[in-house]
């Protein structure tokens, strides 16, 4: 497991070299992560190319020795020494054996699998809670049997797995399928299943390949629902729209009436008063305006927190969320926008219509900074007091600072976080503070299994007062239930 | 509701009673009084009742699980006990070679496993002592024994640790929910096969009869089996 022995086989000349030299020849290969993320990133990982056999479509990942049978060695030179010392020919023999098993595995071949994916979900538009059944087929495409091949499905965080496991084995002869299925239950959100991790072993396992392989086509379970209403405020754009104001203007409701301006419309004067009194009145209805809606998520490392580690973390509430917001606002006239700080900022000014609508959800489905997959830690031992801490708080205060800036002034805020630190609630002051009207939505992701958790849930429970003391409306989201719910209740609690 | 959610990172079953039974195997390879063979199975036992206490406990039914895994690793471990009591105090070589009969209960509570982050050290400490029970049973037989079972017992003595690494690896990366048998087998099988060929190769070697060579060709020869396992270590 010594980080020397590790290489990294992303070139793909390496794929076409014969593999021998393909973890020693390379002084550099230490365990070069990121670079292995990235080839994953690259979208193009799973297949590509080798130059040796154009055929061939080679799965790339990041081989490393596993070094598990190195303890062997030591058994043989202790039955060497041990028969050399006592002059026992009998002993000596054993270390022959042992000799033997340790040459094992650098005589199987280095894992080159070259595998298809395919999953089908027996229902891509469930209901909320209904089961939904998923088949991956993996097919060996390769010349060689796959000896031990390890599948993990990349089930979207927010799906419980009810029935079977994602997880799999398999010996594949070449041309074999091996199939499997588990059962998720629906959960509100749109909900994208990563990639296939392949890890594939040779059979001593001295050698381990792991990369992830996505499916031929890409599974989306889709699971709308809007929430009853959006939680706005009452400060607004000045555009006609949905939000009733206690401004006087055109519209629908009698606000009041009011004397005679130069300027107002004649289909406004109140005639009949005119008639009656002789003087000019103008009839003022309530205001309807459009909001501008900005959907912040808060994506930094905090917001990963979960209740336990099977369970959603925050992050996957919130876009969960974020995504039932969206489909209530873009039924309305609301200009709607998406703002996230977290790895980095992420930013779509709010607008209206259809196009607008579907690019902000790939946005929320795909921006780097909405991964569902908690930002990689260099060293997640580091103490938290160091320099790198410092530097993440720089660059969020940054990433606030970016945000003021495009917020404009009439936008409102709708900030969904799990408020699992002090800087989300420092962040919903800061922002109310600059004018801009905001609403917390935070899934709590709490819970009472331990002492630290307990007091994490303390705190959180802190801050929603002290937002609430601000004036802050806070809808607090138990995941267990609906948000439309929630959002009812937090309604209920204010009034 | 997310209960099932929840993979079970326990090792897997196939190769963990695999790890036990071989484990076991290497000890009743080398034993030749009655005494050790009965301590290798209470032993042995020792280690199923443990297993079937742990499968309780991890069910929820802890009241009943706790105690009968208790009850086993005491027995799996008093074997060594019964064994030297068996055996005649004038017959310190099978006691000696009684110190194999510790690996058994510690392969098992490895792949139990007793706790998740000691598993492995607790496999390998276990084959630590089936080796050191064999090689002792080579130094203080001499050269009367028949080569075969010592070398067998040495090639159970690795497959026990490798099915027991194994069951550990694929339970943290799979699971045990995970249908996983068919990788384990042939993972087992192979080093099964390789052990076989090792003690072929070990018989082979002896049938040269090195001992009509002079001593600095074997020292020669010494060294250059001492360079291919450093160079195979590395």
């Amino acid at each position: 497991m010594s980080d020397a022995a590790r290489s990294v086989d992303t070139a793909r000349s390496d794929s076409a070299t014969d593999g021998s030299d393909a973890d020693t020849g390379r002084s550099d290969g230490t365990a070069d992560r990121s670079a292995a993320a990235a080839v994953r990133d690259a979208g193009d990982a799973d297949v590509s190319r080798s130059d040796a056999d154009a055929a061939d479509r080679v799965v790339e990942g990041e081989l490393r020795r596993t070094g598990r049978w190195r303890g062997i060695v030591a058994v043989a030179l202790l039955a060497g020494a041990m028969g050399v010392l006592a002059a026992r020919p009998l002993v000596l023999l054993l270390g022959v054996v042992g000799a033997v098993v340790a040459a094992y595995p650098r005589l199987t071949g280095r894992p080159r699998p070259t595998v298809r994916v395919e999953r089908t979900v027996s229902d891509d538009a469930p209901s909320r809670g209904e089961a939904v059944d998923v088949t991956v087929s993996v097919t060996n495409t390769g010349r060689w049997p796959l000896v031990d091949l390890r599948l993990v499905d990349g089930v979207p965080p927010m799906l419980a797995v009810r029935e079977g496991s994602p997880r799999h084995a398999a010996v594949l002869l070449p041309g074999r399928t091996t199939t499997f299925d588990y059962a998720v239950g629906a959960e509100y959100g749109h909900h994208r299943f990563s990639p296939l991790t392949v890890i594939a072993r040779d059979v001593s396992g001295g050698h381990e390949l792991s990369a992830t392989v996505a499916a031929t086509e890409e599974t989306v379970l889709s699971c709308t629902e809007a929430v009853p209403e959006v939680p706005l405020r009452r400060q607004t754009q000045h555009r006609s729209g949905r939000l009733v104001t206690d401004d006087g203007g055109s519209g629908i409701e009698f606000h009041r009436t009011r004397e005679y301006r130069q300027g107002d419309p004649m289909s406004r004067v109140d005639w009949t008063r005119f008639a009656r009194t002789g003087r000019l009145t103008t009839v003022e209805f309530r205001e309807e305006r459009a909001a501008s809606v900005v959907l912040l998520v808060d994506a930094r490392a905090s917001a990963y927190r979960a209740r336990d580690e099977a369970e959603p973390h925050g992050l996957a509430y919130c876009l969960a969320g974020a995504e039932q917001l969206l489909t209530a606002l873009s039924d309305t006239r609301d200009y709607v926008g998406v703002a996230a700080v977290g790895r980095e900022f992420c930013w779509r000014s709010p607008g209206t219509g259809a196009d607008h609508e579907r690019a902000v959800r790939r946005l929320l489905a795909t921006h780097p900074t909405l991964s569902t997959s908690p930002p990689g830690d260099a060293n997640p031992d580091a103490d938290p007091t160091t320099d790198a801490d410092h530097d993440h708080d720089r660059d969020h205060d940054r990433q606030v600072r970016e945000l003021r800036k495009r917020l404009g002034d009439d936008a409102q805020v709708l900030f969904l976080s799990p408020l699992a630190d002090e800087f989300a609630s420092s962040l919903a002051l800061t922002l109310e503070a600059a004018g801009h009207p905001v609403t917390v939505v935070s899934p709590d992701v709490t819970s009472d299994a331990t002492t630290g958790s307990r007091l994490a849930r303390v705190e959180r429970e802190n801050r929603v007062h002290a937002l609430r003391e601000a004036a802050i409306p806070v809808v607090d989201w138990s995941p267990d239930r609906p948000l439309g719910a929630s959002i009812v209740r937090a309604r209920e609690v204010a009034e | 509701v997310t209960l099932s959610t929840r993979a079970v990172n326990r090792p897997t079953r196939l190769s963990s009673v695999v790890a036990v039974l071989a484990a076991t195997a290497s000890v009743a390879l080398v034993a030749t009084a009655s005494g050790q063979r009965l301590g290798a199975l209470i032993a042995l036992a020792g280690a199923a009742v443990l297993g079937l206490g742990a499968a309780l406990h991890y069910r929820g039914y802890w009241a009943v699980g706790l105690p009968l895994t208790l009850v086993g690793v005491t027995v799996s471990l008093s074997a060594v006990g019964v064994g030297v009591a068996l055996t005649p105090s004038t017959r310190v070589t099978e006691r000696v070679e009684l110190v194999g009969l510790l690996g058994i209960p510690l392969i098992a509570l490895g792949v139990v496993p007793l706790s998740r982050r000691f598993a492995r050290r607790l496999v390998s400490a276990g084959t630590a002592f089936l080796v050191v029970g064999t090689v002792a049973s080579g130094l203080l037989r001499g050269t009367g024994l028949d080569p075969v079972p010592l070398l067998a017992s040495l090639a159970a003595a690795v497959v026990a640790w490798d099915a027991g690494e194994q069951a550990i690896g694929l339970g943290e990366q799979l699971g045990r929910r995970a249908r996983t048998w068919p990788v384990e087998a042939a993972h087992t099988a192979a080093t099964a096969c390789v052990g076989g060929l090792g003690v072929g190769a070990a018989m082979l070697v002896q049938g040269v009869n090195v001992t009509d060579l002079p001593i600095e060709a074997l020292l020669l020869l010494l060294a250059a089996a001492v360079a291919l396992l450093v160079a195979l270590y590395e």
